[in-house]
């Protein structure tokens, strides 16, 4: 399961599970963006590429980096997924 | 004989009585009187014959024994008509009575003139005083009828009082014939004693008068014919057969109803029957009568009595026969009950386990009672036998099948289903005839239905291929296996409780051991059938997996690989993910190699799905720890030639955000991930394995 809310500070809290399975949920909230965000990783265990293509989908319409997507909290798993993909390149990773 | 009964409304009555001297009462299946009922404990009250008397008393239950309203302090007699109350249900104590054998004879003058009718009550008074002063015969009728009478209290049989009754008679009336007739069954009157001068003989020597038997019989008159020859009316009636020109006819009559008569008929040559012995022939025929009726109700009795006291017996054979208890061995809990329709049934289960594997089975036979319960017997000792030397699920059921096939009539078959539990793994082989899928509970997930082909029933067919699959349970998951009886329990408008309501109660059940399981599905079905009857055998069998025993440390010896089968379905990835949940606590691995294998798992099952999806088969997985490196295994049935090595896209991470595509990452990721890969493609199976060097 994903869960998906709005953090304290407008930001976007993401928890759970970030898969294939949750890509519908996952593509109302970051394919309606707007503007920039910042997106709290702390309850989030896991992303698989599917949500990776969901978090670039969202990147590509938001154009370029400074008003993209802000990623806080990202755990050493996930951090690694961004690594190896040189997703860590395309985001702002706090 | 005192016989007690405790009757309770919608069920059978249960018999107190010498051959059941004490009744337990509760809820427990063990119980003589279970009641399924959240008002009354395990094991709630007991109820025993003492001097005579039914003395209740409880046995320590949650909410009391009742009597008459009064909550019951210490043992407590009975009588009838009393009121108990076991927590909330109801009861009334009964006592049995025999019912008492009535004679009647009725008057009905309406005869030819040369016939003689006589009433019970001309006979009483003709016989205690001398009906016939000075007649020579009477000393000897008189004996005649002492002796009689004294087979009437001895014990003889009703039989040979008859034989004894028709020589007696037949000697002192210098008959030429001596019949006794009795109404079989189907109210056919059949000879049981023919006496002829010629000794006895079979019925086809001697030819009745089947008018005067009938006017008899339908009349129920004591008929004297002095001399039928004479007597223009009866011979016009064709009512003389040759020669025969006196006879005696009376009814044998017992409890309102005529059971068969006395015939006997003399010749020409000897002088007429008169009315003294038609006096005799009639009071004996009472004797006759009501020694019949009491060898009859005594034989009924005693029948009853037997029939139940071997059903009581049989009840609990049967309860011996499979497994009881709350088997906890580390690794798996097990809870299951039988509760048959009527005293014995046609439902089954069995299980038994060693270290490594638990061997279970349910089954149901078609039919109820006695017949059923034979060939429940006979396939739960087949099961057992085979599971000895097999451990192949779908072999079993065939070498079941065929015995059953062979042993059994043609109209009888049974529905199973049986699997062995990996302890280690929670790999469950399984393969199903023909019976209900069985469920899955898992923790804060859904209810799910096991998917298991159907199968054919047992003993239907002799030889047939029953399907082998298998699914591997996660630590915590529970199977819970059961029988029609319980998806066909009825409530009092006849409406089935059905697989729906069976789910729903499953469904919104927190999770609890196997007993407590078993026990929610139990009392879901009796709240639903109410106080109607239970229709069917209701069996029910659940199994929770704990996971292996003792973790042991990866790469060491001993370590548990899991394996699994899954649906080519995106829809499996949960499955899949419980697959590494087992193998992770399994072997007490960490987070790092979970994520990964989560990962990598996810990404390759799903592109075998998004790519394959014509293929036929199912996906199997296995995870295993291989000296120091962590291995994952995929294989495709029935698949294209695609080795991710050499056929995967490339992807630059380097490349800017305008040029970069989902497509290829997640594989592009799991080569990332791993040291090493390993591909095969042979036959249209596709296997890949991967390996990671464990930190």
């Amino acid at each position: 399961m994903l869960e998906i809310s709005e953090g304290p500070n407008g930001e976007i809290a993401l928890a759970g599970r970030f898969d294939a399975s949750q890509l519908e949920v996952a593509k109302g909230v970051f394919l309606q963006l707007k503007e920039g965000k910042t997106v709290d990783f702390s309850k989030l265990d896991y992303i698989s590429s599917a949500g990776l293509g969901i978090l670039l989908a969202a990147q590509k319409n938001l154009g370029d980096k400074g008003h993209g997507l802000r990623l806080i909290n990202v755990n050493g798993h996930i951090r690694d997924v961004f690594r190896l993909s040189g997703f860590d390149q395309i985001f702002d990773i706090a | 004989m005192t016989l007690f009964k405790i009757n309770i409304a919608g069920r059978p009555p249960i018999t107190i009585g010498p051959e059941s001297p004490v009744v337990s009462v509760g809820r427990a299946s063990t119980n003589d009187l279970t009641i399924i009922d959240d008002s009354l404990s395990r094991l709630h009250a007991r109820i025993r014959l003492m001097d005579g008397s039914a003395r209740v008393e409880d046995l320590g239950s949650m909410n009391g024994t009742q009597v008459n309203g009064v909550r019951i302090t210490g043992p407590q007699t009975l009588k009838p008509g009393d009121v108990i109350r076991f927590g909330n249900v109801e009861a009334t104590l009964s006592q049995d009575q025999s019912s008492k054998v009535v004679i009647e004879y009725q008057d009905s003058p309406d005869l030819p003139r040369s016939t003689i009718v006589m009433s019970a009550a001309m006979l009483r008074s003709g016989l205690l005083g001398p009906a016939v002063p000075g007649m020579d015969r009477w000393p000897r009728a008189m004996s005649v009828l002492q002796g009689i009478t004294l087979g009437l209290i001895r014990d003889v049989s009703a039989q040979q009082l008859l034989e004894d009754l028709v020589e007696k008679l037949f000697d002192f009336l210098e008959a030429e014939h001596g019949v006794v007739l009795l109404k079989d069954a189907s109210g056919v009157v059949e000879p049981v004693v023919v006496r002829t001068r010629k000794g006895r003989a079979s019925k086809s020597d001697i030819r009745l008068s089947h008018t005067l038997v009938e006017a008899a019989l339908d009349r129920r008159e004591a008929i004297l014919l002095r001399d039928g020859g004479g007597d223009p009316a009866l011979a016009s009636r064709s009512l003389i057969i040759s020669g025969v020109t006196t006879a005696i006819v009376t009814p044998l009559e017992a409890g309102g109803e005529v059971i068969g008569l006395l015939y006997f008929d003399a010749l020409l040559a000897r002088k007429p029957f008169d009315e003294d012995d038609l006096r005799l022939v009639t009071v004996l025929a009472h004797v006759a009568a009501a020694k019949i009726q009491n060898a009859k109700l005594a034989e009924e009795v005693q029948n009853k009595r037997a029939l139940e006291q071997e059903m009581a017996i049989a009840r609990t054979i049967q309860q011996r026969l499979v497994p009881h208890g709350t088997p906890h061995e580390g690794s798996f809990q097990l809870f299951a009950t039988l509760r048959p329709a009527k005293e014995v049934g046609g439902d089954l289960y069995d299980y038994f386990w060693d270290e490594k594997r638990l061997f279970f089975c349910i089954g149901d036979v078609s039919g109820k009672g006695v017949p059923a319960a034979l060939v429940m017997a006979l396939t739960k000792t087949l099961f057992r036998a085979n599971a000895a030397f097999l451990d192949d699920p779908s072999q079993m059921m065939a070498a079941v099948n065929l015995r059953l096939y062979e042993e059994t009539d043609p109209t009888m078959f049974v529905t199973a289903f049986c699997g062995f539990l990996d302890l280690e793994s929670g790999r469950l082989v399984y393969s199903n005839a023909g019976h209900d899928r069985p469920l899955i509970l898992r923790p804060g997930k859904p209810l799910r239905t096991l998917e298991a082909k159907p199968g054919l029933a047992l003993g239907v067919f002799p030889k047939f291929n029953y399907p082998l699959q298998e699914v591997l349970l996660a630590p915590g998951d529970s199977l819970l296996l059961y029988t029609d009886g319980v998806t066909e329990a009825v409530d009092p408008a006849m409406q089935l409780f059905g697989l729906t309501r069976l789910e729903a109660a499953m469904d919104a059940l927190e999770p609890l051991d196997p007993e407590g399981t078993v026990y929610a599905l139990i009392d879901a079905v009796d709240g639903f059938a109410k106080d109607a009857p239970q229709a069917d055998d209701i069996t029910t069998l659940c199994i929770r997996y704990l996971g292996a025993k003792a973790p042991l440390k990866p790469g060491g010896e001993g370590t548990t690989a899991f394996a699994g089968t899954f649906d080519r379905d995106t829809a499996s990835l949960g499955d899949v993910i419980g697959l590494v949940d087992g193998f992770i606590t399994s072997n007490g691995l960490g987070e790092t190699p979970r994520y990964l294998l989560e990962f990598v798992l996810e990404e390759l099952f799903t592109n075998m799905v998004k790519y394959n999806r014509q293929g036929g088969g199912r996906i199997s997985v296995e995870l295993a720890i291989q000296g120091p490196e962590l291995m994952i295994l995929l294989s495709d049935p029935d698949c294209p030639r695609f080795d991710i090595r050499s056929d995967a896209p490339e992807v630059d991470p380097f490349q800017p955000l305008e040029s970069r595509t989902p497509g290829g990452l997640g594989i592009y990721l799991v080569k990332k991930m791993v040291d090493r890969i390993e591909y095969d493609h042979l036959d249209r199976v596709g296997t890949i394995r991967l390996f990671k060097k464990l930190e």
